[in-house]
């Protein structure tokens, strides 16, 4: 087959139909739909479930990547259209086509007047960049405003491809750890190569106690013999250094028990957490799980122990006193009472001494946080040009006679804004009283 | 104990009586709005003044409620819902000033829609004893003292505000489609194409502001907790009201789709929007229960 016995338009090589199809506006609804019908079944499953077996299963993540794949394309797809669009407009309209338009009328002109000259004027009035075109027909005047408008989906497509590939990024180079002490003490964050130091711990009630405490804690962080920084953490302050962060997550009391054998006088003191046991013999066969560190303790009348606030008046420890696997009972130990429990060992005192505030950190690094900020404003300013920036075209010649000008428009979005343009513009000629 | 604020009873009374009053006028202008679109024209211009003076007086309220809570009145069911309906009052009154008495017949759709908003705050809660919406006067908890919760509360606000007014001219576009072009109705709703650019142009009011409220929601996440998204079933059902309406936009856009499609695509992103602000709250508990 020779050149010009080819059909008059070629399909596309499979490469380019494969393109087209991953890149196409059918799959990125398709996919925005399936996305919101898979979200919608995960909301109704237990948050915890539906973190670890949907929004982190392979096929959850495949509908994403495909997702971003297709804003890719799409994107890729539309960049050569919008720039023509944008700038090569086509100028030169007959009269035909002005009156074919989506929005067009004709208003009576003087004979002696130059019909480009008046739709140029009125063209400016009304805030449209003008030009004049010459056609075979005769001159065509061309105004337009808006032009903004036809980038802002590519820039709110780019804009979610940065902050996709930034969590993207922010996943692959960053690590997520939790930990936490009191005062004094310290922990190494080995994936981040520092340390941080505990240096105090300071709790600020609230007016009303039932709110829930403002914790600032000093840290130190170091890395060797370094003091890479020194800082106060608390909620919605972190500490950021080097793509770093330090977040108060919450806070917590480590009770501080004495353990003394009746019989032998021997004594020895350690620190709790919920959840811990206590042993109180060799075999450790009989012990407390500290179950609840109540600082303002008290009992409602059906028995259940309740924090009245968050104010440490009435330290008490919560726990079930346990032999083997059998619960024994309840226990409550309030602060400097000491309880004794009998052990195959021998009689066995224990008494809730004090108590350490703690503090725990939520610390992670995250290096997309920059794309992340930046591709967010550039979604904005996109979604901006997209709604708020109305592309509008107007043409004008002279009609066969010269004794009208046609008048037309076009919007790229927007219908209303065309028509109330030309009725300014309409507005305009007659104001100026160059019509009959 | 409880967890309150001490107010003085007068300004409680008059919190109150301005919370009342101001329901009450937004209901005397939807009267007015629905005798209007029944072919009482002159009850156009009317209407919308009532609508302004319930919107001064929910105003005044708004402002007491504040001066009451000693902070921006923005947090729970009772104070949100209100700067909702007191913003998509203020959206719809800025479409009806811009576009003059063309679209007084959104004002028959628009002012009910307020008022099912208003009922979510009163008579809901008295017939479902499960659902409570506190009108206590509560101090702000340490996490929710941030400068952020203005801006993610009011942006979420304007945009809740803008797929109500899509909705709204969705429902009229629905109605004109079914009864006669030449009746009384049929006459005083606007034409199918105004319509259908008025939903546009609403959806994307509320997109861009919806979207800005995810994002200054994800920014303040990441400033109070270590992470931006933490897939609650709140931050699930914005996005999820985000993809119905990104959904809509392109539709409409790219493929030319209006109609009943589009209004279904309305409908459906207006069902998500109204799960994520009262569903969410009642039906599945996350991280932003916040009462």
């Amino acid at each position: 087959m020779t050149k010009d016995n080819l059909p008059h338009s070629q399909p596309d090589s499979p490469l380019k139909q494969t393109l087209r199809f991953f890149g196409s506006m059918q799959l990125g609804i398709f996919l925005l739909l399936l996305l919101a019908g898979v979200s919608a079944y995960a909301t109704l499953q237990d948050m915890e479930q539906a973190i670890d077996y949907i929004y982190s299963s392979w096929w959850y993540l495949s509908i994403l990547s495909f997702s971003s794949l297709n804003l890719l394309l799409c994107t890729l797809q539309r960049i050569r259209p919008m720039f023509r669009l944008a700038y090569r407009p086509s100028k030169l309209s007959s009269i035909t086509e002005i009156r074919s338009m989506p929005f067009s009328r004709e208003v009576p002109i003087k004979e002696h007047l130059a019909a480009p000259d008046v739709a140029v004027q009125a063209f400016k009035a009304v805030g449209l960049r003008t030009s004049v075109a010459e056609s075979s027909g005769g001159q065509v005047v061309f105004g337009e405003r808006g032009r903004l408008g036809y980038f802002g989906s590519f820039i709110t497509h780019l804009s979610l491809l940065i902050i996709l590939l930034g969590a993207l990024y922010g996943v692959v180079t960053g690590f997520e750890v939790k930990n936490g002490g009191w005062i004094d003490s310290s922990f190494i964050v080995s994936e981040g190569d520092f340390a941080v130091e505990l240096v105090d711990i300071r709790m600020v009630q609230e007016e009303n106690p039932v709110m829930r405490p403002r914790v600032y804690t000093d840290v130190k962080v170091r890395r060797g013999d370094e003091v890479l920084v020194e800082d106060t953490v608390s909620i919605n302050y972190p500490v950021r250094f080097a793509g770093n962060n330090i977040y108060h997550s919450t806070f917590l009391y480590f009770p501080v028990f004495k353990l003394t054998d009746v019989e032998t006088g021997e004594t020895g003191s350690s620190r709790f957490m919920e959840g811990d046991r206590i042993y109180l013999d060799a075999q450790r066969t009989t012990f407390i799980v500290v179950q609840k560190f109540y600082s303002n303790f008290s009992m409602r009348e059906d028995g259940t122990p309740y924090n009245v606030d968050y104010r440490t008046i009435r330290p008490v420890v919560g726990g079930i006193l346990m032999q083997g696997s059998e619960t024994v009972g309840h226990v409550l130990l309030p602060l400097n009472k000491a309880h004794e429990f009998a052990t195959p060992d021998g009689n066995v005192e224990v008494m809730l001494t004090g108590y350490d505030l703690a503090t725990v950190f939520f610390i992670n690094k995250n290096l997309g946080r920059p794309f992340l900020f930046g591709g967010s404003l550039l979604l904005l300013l996109g979604l901006y040009m997209s709604f708020f920036i109305t592309p509008e075209r107007y043409y004008a010649a002279a009609s066969e006679d010269s004794r009208t000008l046609v008048i037309g428009g076009r919007g790229y979005r927007s219908r209303l804004f065309v028509a109330s343009t030309l009725q300014k513009i309409e507005t305009e000629l007659r104001r100026r009283e160059e019509v009959k | 104990m409880a967890n309150l604020i001490e107010v003085s009873p007068v300004l409680s009374l008059l919190e109150n009586i301005l919370f009342t009053g101001s329901a009450l006028i937004y209901l005397a202008a939807t009267i007015g709005y629905i005798i209007y679109v029944r072919g009482q024209r002159e009850w156009g211009s009317f209407s919308a003044m009532v609508l302004k003076i319930a919107f001064v007086v929910h105003t005044a309220f708004i402002i007491v409620r504040g001066y009451n809570v000693e902070r921006l009145p923005f947090v729970g069911h009772y104070e949100f819902g209100n700067l909702f309906i007191w913003t998509t009052a203020l959206v719809y009154m800025w479409t009806e000033w811009r576009l003059k008495e063309k679209f007084y017949a959104v004002g028959a759709f628009i002012t009910p829609l307020m008022m099912l908003y208003f009922s979510y705050l009163t008579i809901i809660p008295r017939l479902i004893p499960a659902i409570v919406v506190s009108r206590m006067h509560r101090p702000l908890p340490p996490v929710l003292q941030s400068d952020w919760l203005s801006i993610h509360v009011a942006t979420s606000v304007f945009g809740y505000a803008g797929f109500t007014l899509a909705f709204a001219a969705a429902m009229i576009w629905l109605l004109k489609h079914y009864v006669p072009a030449n009746g009384v109705l049929g006459r005083m709703l606007p034409l199918h194409e105004a319509l259908d650019e008025y939903i546009y142009r609403s959806s994307g009011f509320g997109f861009l502001f919806h979207t800005a409220m995810i994002i200054s929601g994800a920014i303040w996440a990441d400033i109070s907790w270590g992470r931006y998204w933490g897939w609650d079933p709140k931050e699930m059902w914005s996005l999820i009201t985000w993809f119905v309406f990104a959904v809509y936009l392109h539709a409409r856009f790219t493929r030319g789709w209006t109609g009943k499609r589009a209004i279904a695509l309305i409908a459906l992103g207006w069902v998500a929007m109204l799960f994520t602000w009262v569903g969410v709250a009642w039906l599945l508990p996350g991280i932003h229960a916040f009462g």
